[in-house]
Order: C-alpha cells, then structure tokens, then sequence
C-alpha cells in the first residue's frame, strides 16, 4: 500500500513574503534620480583675471541679482539698458511694469534667438565655419556666441536652476531641429539611443551647436 | 408542488490560500525590479528646484553633495545656515581650509569607489543635491572647491516640472 505524503503547510510563506515586501519597501527608493548636466571649467591659479576679447555682438550678459532679477543685455538688447525678467508674477503685473520684460520662462526664447541668428542679423553672434569630423558631418556654421551669468551672493538657487534651465532649453531646441534636419529623428531619441553610429551623432550635434556658458559670481 | 428545503448545515467553503504567496511574491519582485537601494541618508533638508530640460543620472558612476538645512545637531553651518553633506557625512567645518579638506577626502574616496567598481573616475559625476532656498554664496563655494579637486562633470539635482511642457 502507497504511503500518502502529507502536505506541507504553506500557510506561512504568505507572511514571510509580506516580511521581504516590507523590508524592500522600507530600504529602496522609487525615485529617479535626474538633473541638469554642467561641465565646470578648469581651476588655474595663476590666471586670475582674463581678459578674453569678444565681440559685443557675440556676448549676451545675464545677471541673477541679489533680489532674484534676472537681467539681460546684449547687442541687440538694447546696450546699457538692461531687460528684466522675474520670477515673481507681482512685480511684472505691479505699477513699474513697464520695467518689466516678463517671465524668466521668456529668457529661452532671448538664448534661442541669440544662439540662432537665423537671418544672420549684425546685432546677433558671428558664424565661423567649422568641420566636423564625426558622423560625416561635414561643415557647420558654429555659432561664436557666449553667454556670461553672473550670479550676485544672494540669488538663491532656484532662480539660478531656472535660469540654467531656460538656457538649456534653448540649446536643445537648437540641436533637437538640426537632428530633425539632418537625421530626421528627434535629439533626445538620439541620445537615449546605444547604438555607437547615433552616439557620433549626439557627439556631432553637440560639437555644431555647443553651449557656451561662462560663470562668475559678484557681491 | 416544488418544495424549497432548507439544508440543515450550511457552512461557507474554505478560501484557498495557497496563491496567495505567490502573488505577494510577484509584488515583492516588482518592487526589488523598480526600486533601488538607498545608499545614503540626507541628513540635510532639501526640496530640489523644477526644471524641464532634465537628463537621467548615471548611477553606476555618480557621487552625492547634499546642501541645505541641517536634521541633525553638531553640523557646521555656511551661509544662511545651510550644512554640506559628502556621501554619509556632514562637513564639520566650513572654513575654506576645512571645506577644501573635506572636498579633497570626499573626491579621493569617489575616484577609489569607482576603481573599484570598474568604472572611469575622471568620468564620475558629482550629482549635487541643493536646497533651492540656498543662497549662491554657498554653491559657488562648493563648486570652486570641486573645480579646484578637478572634479568638473556635474549634475544639479531637479525635480520634474509637472506644470510647464
């Protein structure tokens, strides 16, 4: 006659698993983690003070004040007389509105306009024609333009961000429409691409339209 | 004429229980497959700013600064009263002298975590994880101690922006 097995009780192991559940919600964390890219530029001791010569047509001045107004000057924005955008919806609906050029969301369009000098205007940056050697890229008008932020000591860093924000939407916008013209296919599909041919893309792209930023601080 | 009988023992059928573990387990890998570790605690106080144009970080090959309002007793305190966490620890002292020796320690034993892991350390990224209330006294500060290290390649943390876009 055949033994029977008796059965394990399993009633248990549905507790235990809710343990590890709980211990794995307990020590992770869903978020991912995300951010704004920046290469800072090298640290020289001896060069304190460097005096680069740039165009005025090529440089576009943004100041973060220390009440957190944005500040922009440029050749074709209006010399010596500085826009100013901020943050706070009071003071560019407020009584001196007039002083006001609106939103810091507007300062991508200003960076866009400035980097692209689609009608190759006198008052926006030189184009120099540059080779690019990967992805057959060819010869690139790469624009000359600089932008310089400076940031006073009481700007809080979230205007700073949001500056830093509007300026990298502007470049995108940029290398998202040459990618687009040239490869037929969006930048950031590009970049979130593995494949080694679109990596000499991105890298080509980026070398046509860089993202000149200089950084100071001041009192 | 039909007759409705009423059984006498009426006795609801046992659940059966034994898929039940099995589906708390599917959860449990579920939540192991989208989930990741925490390695450090923040020990500071820290609502990241909005931004849109924000790009994934690497974390294979990345090391945290936090900055912002201390949790915790005995931090040093910057300007406005923001503390810098490296990692695990908070900065003890925040004289130049003293933010130069933590940032050189807490870059040393990046570059070493990341030979270790197999990984390039001149490509790490300091993924910065700043208070948005902070003043740009204190970031500037951190960062000319990082440009100084040459640890150069870095990623300010943000949150998405749900508004915009």
């Amino acid at each position: 006659m055949a033994r029977k097995v008796p059965s394990i009780n399993t009633s248990s192991s549905a507790d235990i698993s809710f343990l590890l559940l709980t211990f794995f919600l307990l020590t992770s964390n869903i978020s991912s983690d995300q951010g704004i890219m920046r290469q800072l530029p090298k640290y020289s001791k001896d060069i304190t003070q460097v005096d680069v010569e740039i165009n005025t047509r090529n440089l576009l001045r943004v100041k973060v004040t220390n009440k957190n107004i944005v500040m922009v000057e440029g050749a074709k924005w209006t010399e010596n007389n500085w826009i100013m955008l901020s943050d706070n919806r009071t003071d560019v609906n407020s009584t001196n509105a007039a002083n006001y050029g609106g939103e810091i969301s507007k300062l991508h369009e200003i960076a866009y306009e400035f980097f692209a000098n689609a009608r190759h205007e006198p008052d926006l940056p030189d184009t120099k024609s540059t080779p690019i050697s990967e992805a057959d890229f060819g010869d690139y008008p790469v624009t000359q333009g600089v932008i310089s932020l400076e940031c006073q000591n009481y700007a809080t860093y979230e205007t700073y961000i949001k500056v830093h924000n509007e300026l990298s939407r502007a470049v995108n916008k940029l290398r998202d429409e040459l990618s687009k013209e040239k490869y037929g296919k969006s930048f950031k599909v590009l970049e979130d691409s593995s494949e080694e041919s679109d990596k000499e893309k991105v890298k080509a792209i980026k070398k046509a339209i860089p993202m000149n930023i200089s950084e100071s601080s001041s009192n | 004429m039909a007759r409705f009988k009423k059984s006498g023992k009426k006795e609801t059928p046992e659940i059966n229980t034994g898929s039940m573990s099995d589906i708390i387990f599917m959860f449990l890998f579920f939540f192991m497959v989208i989930t990741t570790m925490r390695e450090s605690e923040a020990k500071v106080k820290f609502i990241p700013p909005t931004a849109t144009e924000y790009q994934k970080l690497d974390k294979k090959n990345s090391y945290t600064v936090y900055m912002g309002e201390p949790t915790v007793q005995g931090a040093a305190l910057l300007d406005n009263s923001v503390s810098i966490q490296f990692n695990d620890k908070l900065a003890t002292s925040t004289t130049d002298e003293g933010l130069k020796l933590a940032v050189d320690e807490f870059v040393q034993s990046s570059r070493d975590a990341s030979l270790l892991k197999d990984q390039d350390p001149d490509k790490i990224t300091y993924y910065l994880k700043i208070d948005n209330k902070t003043r740009m006294t204190a970031v500037n500060q951190l960062k000319l101690a990082l440009r100084k290290k040459n640890a150069l390649k870095i990623q300010y943390a943000t949150n998405k922006d749900v508004k915009k876009k």
